[in-house]
């Protein structure tokens, strides 16, 4: 049990260091981090973070489900720890950026956040004149992500579920004040075809993640889940809609940059989801595992406790 | 058993993942513009006198930048001039460092092959640029060098400094209105270490 604690603690902190480096501003409003991402154009931040928007994105709707049995009425209740890992894949290390204004070639390959050393690029009429991308900050294949997941039920087949985590920031003088949160709502499908040999619910997402002035990220999903259930264990998957957005607003010190404020939105780049996993259920303790097939690829599992 | 063996697997991985996701000593390039507007003070159609201005480099970057640079560069210089004025102008933008304090030519501003021939004063109402190919402004090795030497030192100097200068000479009108300028722009990047690193 002390075990599984620490594997929960290192899980969390590693989910503050995932964000901490995808999201920049959760360095203190002077850090290196966020002055970092004020040197970037619009144009340019778009390519640099993208790769961050795809799997933080990926990860945010990972997990929701480890059943889709969900009984009609009835006092009913879990909570689970579900961490979440997106594979970084190889086209996400580097992107194409563009050159300042009249340089040549007006577009160079660089690396993104999660790619290596950055290109130098030597304008092709002024050899004297060169220009370079920044390095990738993260090094990483996967991106992880931990929540705590709460899940209360049952109402006419209906549960509620939701994930939040706040770190604020007296808990080190490094961070401000990061606040992750997620609702949804799941009925089952099957209480109207008791026919049907297998559980089937529908359920819908929303979730956000806020911090400091400069990232504003929202999304939701809905989908369709079934399961089945063999004695201990249980067979689930689903398929799922999802769309997000990753806001970024700051005043950029890049001086081609007019009126030197950016403000961009970046898309997730996964739409769609298809998810296989199986549970296991010991009396009230759960464990779970399950991939989810899309543009983007990840695995979310965890351990949970609940009736 | 198994189980706490599996957890106590995943404990060390994850722990290891949390101390090796971010890059140790990864470069930031973070931008730098070297840029002052210089007031034309003379009165009278011919020479024009503009007061020296010195740069700090390092002041001109986040002060969390200035002690972990690893290079710099420079991208572009611009040459713009603001108020009214119907005559013609040629100049040139010079260079000095304490390490060179002799003044080298860095930009020729005018007209012509050598870019030594009077032009209107109105042609750098819009900014000319070396990146956009201007055929107003040419650089000279000599001062590129101070230049270049001095963004170089930022390196190991963070107190390094240079000294830009214009000159010039009116002509083509009968008298000269106040409140002219010229305004330079030199562009750049210099690269900082974030995160520590082994200083390379």
């Amino acid at each position: 049990m002390k075990t599984s604690r620490l594997l929960v603690a290192a899980l969390l902190t590693n989910s503050v260091c995932a964000m901490l480096a995808l999201l920049p501003s959760l360095a203190n409003a002077q850090t290196e981090f966020e002055t970092t991402i004020y040197q970037f154009s619009g144009d340019a931040v778009k390519g640099y973070l993208q790769p961050a928007a795809d799997l933080f994105g990926a990860n945010m709707f990972a997990g929701q489900f480890r059943s889709a049995e969900i009984p009609t009425t009835g006092f009913n209740i879990a909570f689970d720890i579900v961490g979440m890992a997106a594979l970084v894949g190889d086209d996400q290390k580097n992107y194409t950026a563009t050159t300042p204004t009249n340089f040549t070639p007006r577009t160079f390959n660089t690396a993104t956040i999660f790619g290596g050393t950055g290109t130098t690029v030597v304008n092709s009429s002024i050899p004297a004149l060169s220009y370079r991308g920044p390095d990738g900050i993260i090094n990483a294949s996967v991106v992880p992500l931990a929540v705590p997941q709460l899940r209360v039920g049952s109402l006419y087949g209906t549960e509620a579920f939701v994930r939040f985590v706040r770190i604020p920031q007296s808990l080190t003088d490094k961070f401000p004040d990061v606040t992750l949160f997620g609702a949804g709502l799941r009925h089952s499908l099957s209480q109207y075809f008791p026919e049907i040999p297998l559980d089937v619910a529908v359920g819908v997402f929303y979730t956000t993640f806020k911090t400091g002035d400069l990232v504003d990220f929202k999304g939701y999903s809905f989908g369709l889940q079934g399961s089945k259930s063999f004695s201990l264990l249980t067979v689930y998957g689903g398929f799922a809609y999802e769309s997000c957005t990753m806001k970024l607003q700051y005043t950029s010190t890049d001086p081609n940059v007019p009126g030197r404020l950016v403000d961009v939105s970046l898309d997730g780049q996964n739409t769609f989801r298809a998810t296989a996993g199986a549970a296991l259920s010991l009396g009230v303790f759960h464990i779970f595992a399950d991939v989810n097939l899309g543009n983007v690829t990840n695995f979310s599992g965890g351990i949970g406790v609940g009736f | 058993m198994k189980a706490r063996i599996l957890l106590l697997a995943l404990l060390a991985a994850v722990m290891t993942y949390g101390s090796s996701c971010i890059n140790e000593g990864f470069l930031i390039p973070v931008n730098l513009s070297i840029n002052n507007c210089y007031l034309v003070t003379s009165t009278t159609i011919g020479l024009i006198d503009t007061s020296p201005k010195s740069f700090a480099l390092s002041t001109l970057i986040d002060e969390s930048f200035r002690d972990n640079i690893k290079g710099a560069r420079y991208y572009d210089i611009r040459v713009s001039s603001t108020g009214n004025f119907t005559g013609n102008i040629v100049g040139t933008v010079s260079v000095s460092s304490p390490q060179s304090p002799t003044q080298q030519v860095l930009l020729y501003v005018g007209g012509g092959a050598n870019n030594t021939n009077p032009v209107p004063w109105s042609t750098f109402s819009t900014p000319q640029t070396l990146l956009g190919a201007s055929p107003y402004v040419r650089t000279s090795a000599a001062g590129v060098g101070v230049l270049v030497a001095a963004l170089d030192r930022m390196v190991t100097d963070s107190n390094t400094s240079i000294t830009l200068y214009v000159t010039g000479q009116t002509s083509g009108a009968t008298s000269l209105p106040s409140g002219l300028s010229v305004c330079v722009e030199i562009l750049g990047q210099v690269d900082a270490r974030i995160n520590g690193g082994d200083g390379n």
